[in-house]
């Protein structure tokens, strides 16, 4: 059986960074992957329209653009009708922006990821976010993917869940 | 608390179970090509981000400081070297602008106001910068080994240091 394959010929992705360059080369990256379309933003409110006029497949947004955080368009997006709510959401986030990721997370992102993304973690991710079969969870207070998605124990932590004794994931 | 669980089929997902597309190893082949394509531009955009630091670095607006406006002005400029930096594997210019991006910040949070400290690592930068005559790798790790303990000296903690405490991918 030969290496396992990924087929983004008709993906399309939107992709939001406040920097031009930055925005060019991960577009390059992900024409090199096969992306089918890559549709790009600069700041929050273009993002806002082609999401809602292209339904994009996935989206990468940077943890901060110059008019608004990737928290609050992420919880945005999460309240948008389906299929839409459901969207993959990776976060870039630049080495300063470091501090904003938790947000992020919490908002409902699929994963974030530090800049500079290298075209293996890029790939390893998107492919990762392709294959993986994580709950989204949806709550008074969450909608997104579930954020326990690692397998085992929890760790230094007392057991509170039936699961975590077994090490399953819940 | 009502909680549901959803299992959406996104089209990434269906990618990852299409006929066709590229392997992991054509896939990065293929982005290594078309970013590769980019260090050009890449290292003149470097070289013009390096010239704005110096740039402000010359003229402290703010009482003999640097304003709020200047300071994130020279973030989203080191956010950009990062980035491009580590993209393109200047591993000692990359390290010295993620001092100066903690540094920065560092000073922000406390107050301090140490302009010399910025100037150092801006001049670090230029002498790290693509197309300056090479430092021997001794003289690169000396360089950075002081400005690393310009950060232990004021105490500012590492956003490297933050992003591994949350796992963030890198």
């Amino acid at each position: 059986m030969g290496q396992p394959r990924l087929n983004l010929s008709k993906v399309r992705c939107l992709l939001a960074d406040r920097d031009v360059f930055t925005r060019g080369l991960i577009a390059q990256m992900l024409r090199g992957f096969g992306m089918g379309t890559i549709q790009m933003a600069s700041n929050g409110e273009q993002l806002r329209e082609l999401v809602t006029k292209e339904c994009p497949d996935v989206c990468l947004i940077e943890a901060a653009l110059p008019d608004i955080e990737a928290s609050e368009l992420i919880a945005w997006i999460r309240k948008q009708p389906e299929p839409l709510r459901f969207v993959p959401i990776i976060v870039l986030s630049g080495y300063t922006q470091l501090r904003l990721v938790t947000a992020a997370r919490d908002a409902g992102a699929n994963l974030v990821i530090r800049k500079p993304a290298s075209a293996q973690m890029l790939f390893d991710r998107l492919a990762w976010v392709a294959n993986s079969r994580r709950p989204f969870i949806e709550n008074d207070n969450f909608l997104g993917p579930d954020r326990r998605f690692r397998k085992g124990p929890p760790a230094k932590a007392k057991s509170r869940r039936k699961t975590d004794v077994t090490g399953e994931p819940a | 608390m009502k909680q549901l669980l959803h299992f959406p089929r996104t089209r990434l997902s269906e990618g990852a179970r299409a006929f066709g597309g590229v392997t992991r190893e054509e896939a990065i082949k293929g982005a290594l090509d078309q970013m590769e394509s980019m260090r050009g531009d890449a290292d003149l955009v470097i070289e013009k981000s390096i010239a704005t630091l110096e740039q402000i670095a010359a003229a402290p607006q703010d009482g003999g400081f640097f304003s709020p406006g200047q300071l994130s002005a020279m973030l989203a400029r080191c956010d950009q070297i990062v980035t491009l930096a580590g993209t393109f594997g200047y591993r000692a210019l990359d390290a010295a602008t993620c001092c100066l991006c903690d540094l920065l910040e560092g000073l922000r949070q406390s107050g301090l106001k140490d302009i010399a400290s910025i100037r150092v690592h801006v001049r670090t930068m230029r002498l790290l910068a693509p197309g300056a005559p090479p430092l021997a790798a001794g003289h690169q790790n000396r360089v950075l080994a002081e400005l690393t303990k310009i950060l232990a000296h004021h105490g500012f903690a590492r956003a490297s240091d933050m992003a591994d405490k949350a796992g963030i991918a890198s």
